[in-house]
């Protein structure tokens, strides 16, 4: 069984425009192994205070609705035995639609993501490049990338900074 | 009158959340620049009927695919609710995500009102395109017919399901669409993936390295908002099995509606039978978006003004680690108030015609004696002579009075001791440069500044002095303005190797004077007091590149 791959964030810093994260992957394993380079979800649990940075598909809904394109991940390779670093730009904020049925309008949330007080990381991972299953009729693409992942590499970051409230 | 844009409830609309405006300059950009012109007014907006919705109107004045459509949907009631708000267009930014916390970066999306989907019933026509309710679930009709006695259940995307007779096609879970409005929702990243780019397939180079510029992304989606509102809607399942980046024939006929905006955008064409796309990295397939503002004013972002902003932004300035830095804060301050000034363009063409003859204009010029002044190592003495001879085959700049140098100062400058307030057409504009540019160093540094200093050398080519005086008072004002260059953090992150290779391209691109060179390090030493090494760091890295000595 291949050695799972490692990940911890090594920096995490609020320069007031953005979380700038700085993870490091590392390769125990004697192959190369391959992982997420793109950011594909992020949520924030005020009450918590639990920021989750997700380079998965892992539970995201499949999109069979109209979308600009079908946007997959960027990948990145990590050496057998050796070590990548992903820099990743989080948005201080993070805004969605607000729950609501037959309004005028959209109503927002806002989340303040630089309250965090932790960052839990989750990166997908192969011990092979991702081509998409041609045998995968039914599925859906986001199906085909989850098959695809050997494990999820999984960290929490416990900030030592202060986090910030201002805005 | 049915085409809506949605701002944030309660703030101006120009903070973190939605972006208003840039929903503004990218449908002024689907519009062709369509402000009017022939008896047309062209593109306008009004009050919503609620605070955080405004209107488009658009009085058609230009011709083309891009043009009618949006006359079609601003100007067909399509009676998608009793409010006739068919069409909410939300232009988002890198921050956003949907319900599960999917990014939208890159990326938009179109959704149907709970009000176009009714519960399924037996024995009822259909028509393909329909939207259905059935055991919590909506569906897609994918053929016309009357419904048979199975109602659809199931949540496998992809994958119809038949009722008997119609086949019906799963799209969501849940009490909606991720649409809480009663009208066509259209969601887009007008980020352009917080600037990284998406990289779709190019019809001719058959690769995934074409850029999705942000008006494309909304014309896109636009298309399916149409369907969506005329109930037309059609199959969302790729047709190769084998293949989810096929598109489907909904997502081919956007694609093939898209390849119209790329066509007025002078862009090459997407592969309209391929779905996919790869989120960009590093810039990687950025579309090559410029100066928003240049770009309405000049009536396309692909016109000679346009492409020499560029040119200087991503061929020299973007380079460097310095320059990419300087460009990142500038980028965010820039867009904290041009799109604004899109808006103020687009209520009135004699401030648009203003705009793009006192600033952009000049702004253009000012990079071309830059450039000469430092790359090119033209003499002083010379430079004027390379002003008199653009002016002269630039017939708005040739045109401009003292008055309008006057005006113009009035606008950028009227906040100095003892300047002319500006007059009442433009003090809308000063005002906004007051509240939301001035105080960035960046913008007052890159933006203000060089046009002063052109705006300068106009006045005196227009009092009668002479050339050679003018080129030197050109270049000891490139000189004064180069060692203001505002200083950011990234010169202390630098290794010793990356700082001299910085210092070089600077003493290159920007420094030339003697005085000014040793001004500017004297700045940088003070900005980096940990480091002992900087003196020397600079007479290494400039000796290459010798200083021009003051006579």
């Amino acid at each position: 069984m291949t050695p799972e791959l490692e990940i911890a964030v090594s920096q995490l810093h609020d320069d007031g425009t953005r979380l700038a994260l700085r993870v490091n992957l590392h390769n125990p394993a004697d192959r190369t192994l391959h992982a997420y380079a793109s950011l594909r979800a992020l949520r924030y649990d005020p009450t918590t205070s639990v920021l989750e940075v997700q380079l998965s598909d892992r539970g995201l809904a499949e999109q069979p609705w109209m979308t600009g394109t079908l946007a997959m991940p960027r990948f990145t390779s990590v050496d057998p035995g050796g070590d990548t670093i992903l820099e990743l730009s989080v948005p201080r904020v993070i805004t969605r639609l607000a729950p609501g049925q037959n309004q005028i309008s959209v109503t927002f949330e806002r989340r303040l993501a630089h309250e965090a007080r932790y960052v839990d990381l989750e990166i997908a991972w192969s011990d092979t490049p991702f081509y998409a299953d041609p045998r995968r009729k039914t599925a859906g693409p986001r199906a085909s990338l989850v098959a695809w992942a050997r494990g999820f590499a999984r960290h929490r970051h416990t900030r030592d900074d202060p986090p910030s409230s201002a805005r | 009158m049915t085409l809506f844009i949605q701002s944030d409830a309660g703030g101006d609309g120009t903070g973190d959340t939605v972006h208003p405006l840039n929903a503004h300059g990218d449908l002024i950009q689907i519009s062709n620049m369509d402000l009017g012109g022939n008896g047309h007014v062209g593109y306008g907006e009004v009050d919503g009927p609620v605070a955080d919705l405004s209107q488009v109107t658009y009085d058609q004045s230009t011709s083309g695919p891009c043009p009618t459509r949006l006359s079609s949907l601003v100007n067909t009631n399509f009676g998608v609710n009793a409010q006739n708000i068919d069409i909410i267009v939300l232009a988002v930014g890198f921050n956003f995500t949907l319900t599960d916390g999917t990014l939208m970066a890159g990326n938009g999306t179109s959704r149907p009102p709970n009000v176009l989907i009714p519960d399924w019933t037996s024995g009822t026509a259909f028509q393909a395109g329909q939207f259905v309710r059935s055991n919590g679930n909506g569906y897609l009709a994918l053929n016309s017919a009357t419904s048979g006695s199975t109602p659809p259940s199931g949540t496998a995307a992809f994958t119809p399901v038949s009722d008997g007779a119609v086949n019906w096609e799963f799209l969501f879970s849940g009490a909606n669409f991720g649409n809480p409005t009663q009208s066509v929702l259209t969601i887009y990243d007008m980020s352009d993936n917080n600037g990284n780019g998406v990289c779709e397939k190019g019809l001719a180079s058959q690769q995934y390295d074409l850029s999705a510029p942000s008006p494309v992304t909304l014309y896109h989606e636009l298309s399916h908002a149409l369907r969506l509102a005329t109930r037309t809607t059609l199959s969302l399942i790729p047709p190769d099995p084998s293949n989810f980046a096929s598109a489907s024939p909904e997502e081919h006929q956007a694609e093939v509606d898209e390849n119209d905006m790329r066509t007025q955008l002078g862009q090459p064409l997407r592969d309209p039978n391929d779905h996919g796309g790869m989120l960009g990295m590093g810039g990687s397939c950025a579309a090559p978006s410029c100066c928003v503002v240049a770009s309405v004013a000049t009536g396309t972002p692909y016109s000679s003004e346009v492409n020499a902003l560029r040119a200087v932004r991503d061929g020299v300035l973007r380079r460097s680690e310095i320059g990419f830095d300087f460009f990142a804060h500038l980028h965010a301050d820039y867009y904290g108030f041009s799109p604004q000034v899109c808006r103020m363009m687009a209520r009135s063409g004699d401030l648009l015609a203003r705009i793009r003859s006192y600033f952009v204009e000049p702004l253009t010029l000012c990079l071309d004696l830059l450039r000469g002044h430092t790359l090119d190592r033209v003499e002083p003495h010379a430079l004027g002579a390379q002003l008199d001879h653009w002016v002269r085959g630039a017939s708005e700049l040739a045109a401009l009075t003292a008055a309008d140098l006057d005006a113009a100062r009035a606008i950028l400058d009227h906040t100095a001791p003892g300047a002319v307030p500006p007059a009442p057409p433009y003090a809308e504009l000063a005002a906004l440069l007051d509240s939301r540019a001035r105080s960035s160093p960046f913008v007052t540094w890159a933006l203000f500044d060089p046009i002063s200093i052109v705006i300068d050398a106009l006045a005196w080519r227009l009092e009668g002095v002479a050339t050679a005086d003018i080129g030197h008072r050109l270049a000891a004002a490139f000189d004064a303005w180069a060692v203001r260059m505002p200083l950011t953090d990234v010169w202390r992150n630098l290794s010793r190797y990356a700082l001299a290779e910085e210092i070089a391209f600077l003493g290159r691109a920007l420094v030339r004077g003697a005085d000014a060179r040793a001004a500017f390090r004297d700045r940088v030493v003070q900005h980096l007091p940990e480091r002992t090494d900087l003196t020397r760091l600079f007479d290494e890295a400039w000796s290459a590149a010798p200083a021009r000595l003051e006579p």
